[in-house]
């Protein structure tokens, strides 16, 4: 029997799953939420604002491959852009919403590959109009051929403030200053996953010789101390700081600018897999929460696999190769056949994951945050920028005894508001574990849903059978 | 420091066209979100929180609703989700919405 494979997220991962899945015989269903396959590192523009006219430097020949192959096979599968998976119950069952339908899926197989959000570092001013994470600002290069400023700070720890900031420069905007948190050479320190992941250390190097022929200042060790102006960003501080996220005397810069970028790495989209009751680990460098998977991207919940950077970062390179070992071991689970023979027969992408994941260990070591970058906030900055939460109202509840972020949730609303907790929750752990994050720290109690729904999306819902019906309309009732 | 420059690059096919953002009259090409046309006309404070504080585009991608505007009189539609069609009517979100 042809075993129906649901894949959700259509980025690298995403998208690699379903053709590998597809090759195999699988009926698959990819659900998106996006209008355009590619997910954020692939992100395409609407064919409306047609092809990019400036050669930004990017990965593009990576990024045509894959989406080319997914464009061999998108017509073969059902793949459903603009949709939005917001439960999973045992089973696995799916329930997923577009505009104002919703309905239950139950596949012979799932794999999540929901990718990953930016990290925040709550700092004073972090919320003035003008100061965007760095990602987005790139998203906004990509998919929309906008500068969100002219006059530009980026700040942040890992690579992608270099990235960014080139792109920006190509564009024509006046980078003044990136402020890298640590040192570039911090990625020597494993030399070995250095070599492994050479082609991108060399497009690195590139991005560089493009700062420096715009005369693009690159400040290593230094931190955003912060953004100020009224009703939207006017001018940036920076300052250095000892190694460990402490700011040093005398060391200030006031740089006038109309957008600071910010990036200090990413927090996986983990909620719809700790929905699904799969065992999570806490690995703030590699994304936060992770599932635990195995080799073949299985998780501790049957049939239930996770792959690409939402499993734990890897960059896109490894998505795309454990995407397709997620997509024939979800085939050949659903089949009920041994998945030690793919061992074989996907040994080339075992091999790339692998060195991508190496590479990885070296990127790692620039993206480490000091436990100090949790004190950066003043007792005003807000960190729950939905709830409009304060530092100091979560130090209080803290100092009272709420010690999990559910129960700091239930105390201060930090984490309730739009946003699901998505933007902030990363940096409560964080502050809860006094700087010291460890595998302790339990992520929030997962509810649907997971994202915004709207009323009428439930309402207008088509469930596969009238048990899973039943279930499921009560407890979605008790949200709402 | 504001600078009043188109900030688009690159060329773009289709004719332009404009919709309103409070009181202003803003221009945007076929395909671009809400969000990007109005960075692009130098627009930032995109919604009003209850605690009074400015806020606009933070990560772009749908992920953290700090851009939710009342856009044809919906509440909580997010700019960076939304593409923007003529003659769009676009309000700052004040607190949970008016």
């Amino acid at each position: 029997m042809m075993p129906t494979i649901l894949i959700v997220g259509a980025g690298p991962a995403g998208l690699m799953a379903a053709c590998e899945a597809h090759r195999r015989g699988a009926h698959v269903i990819l659900i998106d939420e996006a209008l355009r396959p590619g997910g954020q590192i692939y992100r395409q523009p609407a064919p409306a604002l047609g092809p990019a006219a400036i050669g930004l430097v990017t990965e593009r020949q990576r990024k045509n491959t894959i989406l080319e192959t997914f464009a061999s096979i998108a017509n073969d599968i059902d793949y459903r852009p603009n949709t939005t998976a917001y439960a999973i119950y045992a089973g696995p069952e799916v329930h997923i919403a577009h505009g104002e339908q919703s309905e239950a899926l139950r596949p012979d197989g799932l794999i999540l590959a929901p990718g990953v959000s930016e990290r925040a570092v709550p700092f004073p001013g972090w919320t003035l109009p003008g100061v965007l994470y760095a990602g987005g600002t790139q998203a906004l290069l990509k998919a929309q051929y906008v500068k969100a400023g002219d006059d530009v700070v980026v700040a942040g720890a890992g690579p992608l403030p270099v990235v960014l900031a080139a792109q920006l420069v190509e564009a024509g905007a006046r980078v003044h200053s990136v402020a890298l948190l640590h040192p570039m050479r911090r990625m020597t320190r494993k030399p070995l996953s250095l070599l492994a992941g050479r082609a991108v250390v060399r497009e690195g190097f590139e991005y560089l010789k493009i700062l420096r022929r715009a005369g693009v200042n690159v400040l290593q060790e230094w931190m955003p101390l912060r953004a100020e102006g009224k009703e939207r960003l006017e001018c940036v501080k920076l300052v250095r700081h000892d190694g460990s996220g402490r700011p040093l005397s005398h060391s200030e810069r006031r740089i006038e600018c109309d957008l600071l970028a910010i990036n200090f790495g990413f927090t996986a989209n983990s909620e719809l897999v700790s929905m699904a009751d799969a065992d999570l680990i806490y690995d703030p460098e590699r994304g936060g929460w992770l599932p635990l998977v195995d080799r073949f991207c299985r998780t501790s919940v049957a049939n239930i696999f996770a792959a690409g950077d939402g499993a734990g970062l890897g960059g896109a390179w490894a998505a795309a190769a454990e995407g397709r070992i997620a997509g024939a071991a979800a085939v050949q689970s659903a089949q009920n056949n041994a998945l030690e023979s793919l061992n074989r027969e996907l040994a080339a992408d075992f091999l790339q994951r692998d060195r991508h994941k190496k590479f990885q260990l070296a990127v790692r070591e620039t993206l480490r945050l000091p436990p100090a970058v949790w004190s950066w906030a003043d007792p005003d900055t807000i960190v729950c920028r939905c709830e409009g939460v304060c530092s100091d109202r979560l130090r209080q509840a803290m100092a009272d005894g709420h010690v999990t972020l559910d129960s700091i949730k239930r105390n201060t609303r930090a984490g309730m508001g739009w946003c699901g907790g998505r933007t902030c929750l990363s940096a409560v752990a964080a502050l809860i574990a006094d700087g010291h994050p460890s595998s302790s720290i339990k992520a929030m109690t997962p509810r649907p849903l997971a994202r915004p729904v709207s009323i009428a999306a439930l309402a207008q819902h088509r469930a596969q059978s009238d048990v899973a019906n039943t279930a499921t309309s009560g407890k979605l009732a008790a949200q709402t | 420091m504001s600078r009043a420059t188109d900030r688009r690059f690159g060329k773009r096919d289709g004719r332009p066209f404009t919709f309103v953002f409070e009181q202003r009259t803003v221009e945007a090409w076929p395909g671009e979100s809400v969000a990007a046309a109005l960075l692009a006309a130098d627009e930032r404070h995109l919604r009003t929180a209850e605690d009074g504080g400015a806020r606009g585009v933070l990560c772009g991608i749908g992920v953290c609703w700090e851009c939710r505007c009342v856009i044809d009189g919906r509440p909580n539609t997010r700019a960076c989700m939304t593409e923007a069609r003529p003659d769009m009517q676009v309000r700052r979100q004040r607190g949970l919405s008016e």
